[in-house]
């Protein structure tokens, strides 16, 4: 009986060591992002890369033909967790199978532009970086406030609106049984599976928070 | 002892170790992107500048929700950018369907060779996304390639096929007259065809039941579906409410309960269809054999006297039951298995009449309606109703049965019931009633979410519900209720239900304090009565 409780003893001890080891690198191993930050005139400009959003499976799509679309967004933040400005910058790439180019179209709140570029070391260069980017407009307002920048990037992400009606099309199973439910057992879980894992997410997410900073006379601080 | 004990907690140390690597290797799909700690220059393509503003470090947060539910996402607008490449269509080439027919997944894509498409099509996009709702691949990717002149190109399809078995309506319970147990199989593409095929069987002691099914949603490569099951049953049921007496060989004898043997083996063809995406129609045609053993007298002490027991419109030896059902759904819900907002109507009839060669006349109607009210982070509330009214004389498995409204009473398998078990949490005169013409059902279930994954697990719920309903028949309505006082008489009563709802790679299971009532028949006699 003794020897049998220094073994749960034992086990125990082990077991705490198990999850100790296995949290602290966890927490350890968190990602840092080099991103750079200016005002000009009555602007906050920033500038970060996020070209690992271009995993194996995204950079084997690119060239598909098919368009590849990111969307990065941004968000000035406050210490209430309030958003206070919103900016965002839309990306399509296309391959074009016999011109051999990659087409890449920029959208945001300056307009839309487009380029050619032949390789796709290049498109991801230009994709895959917000150079100085205006995502703060109007900062005098903002003065002597505490707040961070929020940022999302997402690769080829759905819309809430193409997810619902997916969702309502793939609910509808068509064989005549008067038994709704009987019907809903027949799909159940192949239902979740696609819910879970096939949509409503993007290809990939990339997302990252500043540190709080206030915007004071020297810039940021 | 100790030598074992180290062992063990150097198994333990070398897990850790190997977990804690893990952790710290980047996932295989990121290997080539830059380590994070080191961030690259950024350059100006333009004027060859690079970064000279302040830099800080920004941690990356990947759990936390990144904006409100204000924000809106922005997307393209296709219409406004350069034209994307248009191309003519030399020919779709599908990869990695071992199994599943090509004119299955061609049925998913409006477009044909030949045409000249943009790759911006949202066709392109939308068969992806109906491919991966059939359930029949884990992932669907398209590219293409050059055709073979310029100008054309080849649709390259590349499938990764799943499992489509999967084991449906298993269960097991010990009612307080026999153990009792189903289980069932369906296969959502039987021979890669697309084609659903189900098989389903109950038993317990003395009954046993089968049901074979096939549905094919797009019959003739249509968007109607076409729906073929047949059942056989074997069965008895259990009749009387207090102090019963069945007449066999001239005496009357007590028993626990006057039992009823019946054999029926039918046929139901019906055809569906879904329109805007919301509304379901469906029709059936339902024809059975009949062979019943109705006991020829039997009495119970029922409504505060001796009456004669009514063994459920069943008409003795053999009959045929020919029914035509019709019903419109309409389904907003966000999930089938877990939902948590939209809401869920279904509306049905069944009518059968001498004129298509039933001995039974009688009409049947029933409105069902669940509401779900998100209330944040997956958490729901859904608020149910139940209404069911029927006119004439049905056979008593096709009228409302109280067990499929209390927890507390096991509820039916193939339309097979395993138990006597009566309603009795509130005492009123619904303890009378089993199968009655009349029913309406109130119940609220509050759902928390506890996991979701892409594993062998999808999702887990738990699920806390309480209830209301009343059930009777018209005759009840002009009985005198002898024996029940004030609220007694009203023919109505309480449930409720505690438990997890698991959506899984192969099936639904739930574990409930109903199931568990189902295993200890003890219990649940006590809990209904």
């Amino acid at each position: 009986m003794i020897a049998s409780r220094a073994i749960f003893r034992y086990l125990a001890a082990a077991i705490v060591i198990v999850l100790i080891v296995a949290v602290i690198p966890a927490s350890a191993a968190a990602r840092k992002r080099k991103v750079g930050l200016k005002i000009g005139g009555d602007t906050l400009y920033t500038t970060f890369s996020y070209k690992d959003a271009f995993t194996k499976s995204i950079l084997k799509k690119l060239d598909s033909g098919l368009p590849t679309k990111m969307v990065a967004q941004v968000v000035l933040e406050s210490k209430k967790g309030k958003s206070i400005t919103y900016w965002a910058r839309s990306i399509e790439i296309i391959y074009d199978l016999w011109e051999e180019h990659f087409a890449i179209t920029v959208k945001d709140s300056a307009g839309r532009r487009s380029t050619k570029v032949k390789t796709a070391a290049e498109a991801i260069r230009i994709a895959g970086i917000l150079w100085r980017a205006p995502v703060v407009a109007n900062i005098s307002g903002l003065k002597n406030g505490v707040y961070r920048l929020r940022v999302l990037v997402e690769v080829n992400p759905v819309s809430e609106e193409m997810v619902r009606n997916i969702q309502r099309w793939i609910s509808k199973p068509r064989g005549g049984h008067g038994d709704i439910e009987t019907r809903s057992n027949f799909f159940g879980s192949f239902v979740g599976h696609f819910v879970d894992r096939g949509i409503g997410q993007a290809d990939k997410t990339v997302s990252f928070r500043s540190q709080w900073f206030t915007l004071g006379e020297q810039g940021n601080k | 002892m100790k030598a074992m004990t180290s062992l063990l907690c150097s198994g333990f140390l070398l897990l850790a170790s190997l977990c804690a690597s893990a952790q710290e290797d980047p996932p295989e799909d990121e290997a080539t992107q830059p380590a994070e700690n080191e961030p690259e220059v950024i350059v100006d393509q333009q004027t060859g500048e690079t970064i000279t503003e302040p830099v800080v470090s920004w941690v990356e947060d990947p759990t936390e929700p990144m904006f409100d539910e204000e924000v809106s996402p922005v997307f393209l607008d296709e219409e406004e950018g350069p034209p994307a490449p248009r191309y003519g269509l030399q020919k779709i080439v599908i990869k990695g369907n071992r199994k599943t027919m090509r004119r299955v997944i061609l049925r998913y894509l409006d477009l044909k060779p030949g045409e000249v498409f943009s790759v911006n099509d949202p066709r392109l996009e939308m068969a992806r996304y109906r491919l991966l709702a059939t359930g029949f691949f884990t992932s669907v990717n398209m590219s293409l390639k050059r055709g073979e002149r310029r100008g054309w190109a080849v649709l390259v399809i590349r499938v990764k096929e799943r499992n489509t078995i999967r084991i449906k309506d298993f269960m097991f319970g010990v009612s307080e007259i026999t153990p009792y147990g189903s289980v069932g199989m369906t296969d959502n593409s039987f021979l890669g065809t697309g084609i659903q095929l189900s098989g389903s069987v109950v038993a317990s002691k003395k009954q046993f039941g089968y049901r074979l099914a096939l549905a094919d949603d797009h019959f003739l490569n249509t968007d109607v579906g076409l729906h073929v099951e047949g059942l056989y049953a074997n069965a008895r049921d259990f009749f009387g409410h207090d102090s019963i007496q069945v007449n066999a060989a001239g005496d009357d004898i007590n028993e626990p309960y006057a039992v009823l043997n019946y054999k029926r083996a039918g046929i139901q063809i019906g055809t569906g269809y879904t329109l805007l995406l919301d509304y379901f129609f469906w029709l059936d045609y339902h024809i059975e054999a009949i062979s019943a053993d109705v006991p020829t007298a039997g009495s119970h002490y029922s409504f505060g006297e001796r009456r004669p027991i009514e063994f459920g419109h069943l008409l003795p030896g053999n009959s045929a039951l020919s029914s035509i059902m019709f019903g419109l759904a309409r389904d907003t819900r966000d999930h089938q298995v877990l939902p948590s907002e939209g809401s869920l109507t279904d509306f049905t009839v069944e009518l059968s009449t001498e004129v298509i060669g039933s001995d039974y006349d009688y009409s049947k109607f029933t409105l069902a309606h669940d509401t779900y009210f998100p209330l944040g982070k997956g958490h729901s509330i859904r608020l149910g109703l139940f209404g069911g009214l029927i006119m004439g004389d049905s056979p008593f498995y096709n009228q409302f049965f109280v067990g499929d409204y209390s927890a507390f009473i096991p509820s039916r398998l193939l339309e097979l019931n395993f138990s006597h078990l009566q309603s009795a949490l509130l005492g009123t005169s619904v303890q009378e009633m089993r199968y009655e013409d009349m029913v309406g059902n109130l119940n609220l279930e509050y759902s928390i979410p506890f996991y979701r994954g892409a594993g062998l697990i999808y999702g887990i719920n738990g699920f806390v519900g309480a209830g209301i309903f009343a059930i009777a028949s018209k005759k009840d309505l002009r009985t005198d209720p002898k024996g029940y006082q004030g609220y007694e008489v009203v023919p109505m009563d309480l449930t409720f239900d505690l438990g997890v709802r698991i959506d899984t790679k192969i099936g639904v299971i739930i574990f409930s304090m109903s199931n568990l009532f189902r295993l200890i028949p003890n219990l649940g006699s006590e809990m209904a009565e």
